[in-house]
């Protein structure tokens, strides 16, 4: 009774796997196809070969705007490490009047969709000078409620008796910052890390309006560039670029799983 | 290291903690400061340790002013309850971390390291993290790393009351050999009685912002200065009961003199209203029926092996008595207990103040 329904479960769980991984599996088979026999629809040709992943490397920018992406996603993943810390520290260990209050105001700037800020942040990035460049793609993101938020949450589980021991130490706020509590809260570092440079790097709207030349563009842009180029009918090699670009955040994800599986519940049940 | 406070009161925004305590703890004593939660105790450590400041008042160390210092200008270790570990760090660096901020050769911050682990038994596990450690290994760590700094005093707020009852035991025996084998000042906080009767040299004992006595643990125990401390200090309770004691020095139990009731009171006493405190293992029964003793029935009965709890019920009065032995006797009987003859066995305290009434003092209850 128990192995039938244990059996059911998971012929249900295979189902929507290869439901959701079949438009995946399809470009990779495309990928792996010449364009010749995509364009006829014989999808069950069987002259496999590497050679799109040579042609797209080779002909196209694609290394370019894969590091375009790693300098932007990384950047801002920096930038966003450093300054929600310091940020959420100050929320949380500070002796700043009226903190709740404070974080209470902070919150609602979350609620403020981003859709709404790409007007004024776009001719702020214009009076700089900063269109086409990676300071105009990632100064815009170097913070985020989110992030403070998530990372407050973490800080406010440090013991108190902790907190004590910092102050006996005679550490600074910085060094109790740096030597307790980042260390504490690595692993919710880590995570936050992770997630940030995915949807960094999964970024469209924004790299799509202040990038004008592949020296600046990110592939996700950079994708949609090389399909409306010359190359829009070779399809075998289109899809050999995005399985490319799956690459990283495949690794990130499959290395970072642990961290996400623990601290993402962790959060919705705590905050 | 000697630590003075005089009058150092505290207050947070909407409560008054601590009014007005002044205090000398003596080189090498192992100091506890006792009582329920709430009282303060925690705050005045803190406040000797500079982790909080005092509304009002000065603490001297050595004749040295500190009260505006911060903790680590004040010589000075800390254990706390929760261990306060870092979970990164295993147990050598989590020692190590607590000489950060000594001026301390490398070599030398290794071998206070060793000692310490060594001295709290703990050289085997140095390697571990915290986490791979029992709640009785944690403290130990957390101990050692306070003995590390070698500071003339060591402050602890309630390090065992995370322990089982076996390991508290055993940790119990453990601090008390580290002090005496190191000789620090010790301050130790607890809510926890027997601790503070077992371990302390002198126990001060806190509630309502004051201290409520300051003493060795017997003289807490057979001199207590109020009700409060009688019914803090001692399991089971001291046995307080309200009494009337007419001009031919008889009492009875109850705000009323009851003259069928009365019983001698074998000493002189003023007539007057008191409340009589007596020990439970004081208040034994009689084996026949005598005339100096309260007759009462038998309420409830607790064997506990080698004494026996006998709970009663005289005039309305729950009494408890505690007999060195097993004892039989069914609940619903009747007993004669004795009231004993003895001055000393007799805790007198002012029926409206609770204070006790001291020999020579006693003009009596109002
Ligand atoms: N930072 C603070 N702000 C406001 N009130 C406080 C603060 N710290 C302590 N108090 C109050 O001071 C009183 C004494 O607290 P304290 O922690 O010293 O008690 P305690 O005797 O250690 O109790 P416990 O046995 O529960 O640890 C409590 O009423 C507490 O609510
Ligand atoms: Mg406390």
């Amino acid at each position: 009774m128990n192995r039938l329904k244990n059996g059911l479960q998971y012929l249900l769980l295979t189902g929507v796997a290869v439901l959701l991984l079949f438009p995946l599996l399809l470009g990779f088979w495309a990928s792996l196809l010449p364009t010749k026999e995509i364009a006829a629809g014989r999808f069950l040709a069987t002259n496999l070969s590497w050679h799109n992943y040579e042609q797209a490397l080779l002909t196209t920018p694609l290394i370019r705007y894969l590091a375009n992406s790693l300098v932007t996603a990384g950047l801002i993943t920096f930038g966003q490490l450093l300054l929600c810390t310091l940020a959420a520290d100050a929320f949380v260990f500070s002796d700043l009047h009226y903190k709740k209050q404070l974080f209470a105001v902070f919150l609602v700037t979350m609620m403020l969709p981003f859709e709404a800020q790409i007007i004024p942040n776009f001719q702020t990035i214009k009076a700089f000078g900063w269109l086409d460049h990676y300071a105009g793609l990632t100064v815009p993101f170097f913070t985020s409620a989110f992030g403070v938020f998530m990372l407050r949450q973490a800080f406010l589980q440090l013991p108190a008796d902790l907190v004590r021991f910092g102050q006996y130490l005679g550490l600074s706020q910085l060094q109790f910052l740096w030597k307790i509590v980042v260390p504490y809260s690595r692993s919710m570092l880590v995570t936050f890390g992770l997630y940030t440079f995915l949807t960094q790097w999964n970024q469209y709207l924004w790299p799509l309006i202040t990038t004008f030349s592949d020296d600046y563009r990110p592939v996700q842009v950079g994708l949609k560039q090389l399909q409306s180029e010359d190359t829009f009918a070779n399809w075998g090699m289109l899809m050999a670029t995005a399985m490319i670009v799956l690459v990283p955040t495949l690794v990130l994800l499959i290395c970072g799983q642990k961290f996400f599986k623990h601290n993402l519940n962790a959060g919705g049940t705590k905050g | 290291m000697s630590i003075r406070l005089t009058n150092v009161s505290k207050g947070f925004e909407h409560t008054q903690v601590l009014s007005d305590i002044s205090v000398t703890i003596a080189p090498g004593e192992f100091f506890v400061m006792v009582g329920p939660s709430g009282s303060g105790k925690s705050t005045l450590l803190r406040i000797i340790a500079g982790l909080t400041s005092v509304t009002a008042g000065q603490i001297y160390f050595d004749e040295r002013e500190v009260t505006a210092l911060p903790p680590k200008e004040r010589n000075l270790s800390m254990v706390f309850q929760n261990y306060a570990l870092l979970p990164f760090m295993n147990v050598a660096q989590n020692v190590r971390f607590g000489l950060d901020n000594q001026q301390l050769s490398a070599n030398e911050k290794n071998k206070r390291v060793d000692w310490a682990l060594d001295l709290v038994h703990l050289s085997g596990l140095r390697d571990r993290k915290p986490k791979a450690l029992s709640g009785g290994q944690q403290q130990r760590v957390s101990l050692a790393r306070a003995l590390a700094a070698k500071t003339p005093l060591v402050l602890m707020d309630e390090p065992l009351s995370n322990l089982d009852a076996q390991l508290r035991a055993e940790m119990r025996a453990e601090i008390i050999r580290l002090h005496r084998e190191i000789g620090m000042t010790l301050i130790y906080v607890t809510h926890d009685q027997v601790e503070a009767m077992t371990m302390g040299d002198r126990i001060l004992v806190l509630d309502a912002e004051q201290i409520q006595q300051l003493g060795t643990p017997l003289e807490l125990y057979n001199h207590p200065a109020n009700e409060f401390v009688a019914k803090f200090i001692g399991t089971p309770e001291m046995n307080i009961v309200p009494i009337t004691v007419n001009e031919h020095n008889q009492f009875s139990l109850g705000t009323e003199f009851a003259a069928q009731q009365a019983v001698p009171v074998p000493f002189a006493l003023p007539a007057g209203h008191y409340h009589l405190g007596i020990r439970p293992e004081q208040l034994v029964p009689l084996a026949a029926a005598g005339t100096a003793a309260l007759p009462a029935t038998v309420a409830d009965v607790q064997q506990l092996g080698n004494d026996t709890l006998i709970f009663s019920d005289c005039n309305g009065q729950q009494l408890v008595s505690r007999i060195p032995q097993q004892f039989e006797v069914a609940v619903g009987s009747r007993l004669q207990l004795a009231v004993p003859p003895q001055k000393g066995a007799w805790h007198l305290f002012d029926a409206q103040t609770g204070a006790a009434i001291k020999e020579g003092v006693a003009d009596g209850g109002r």
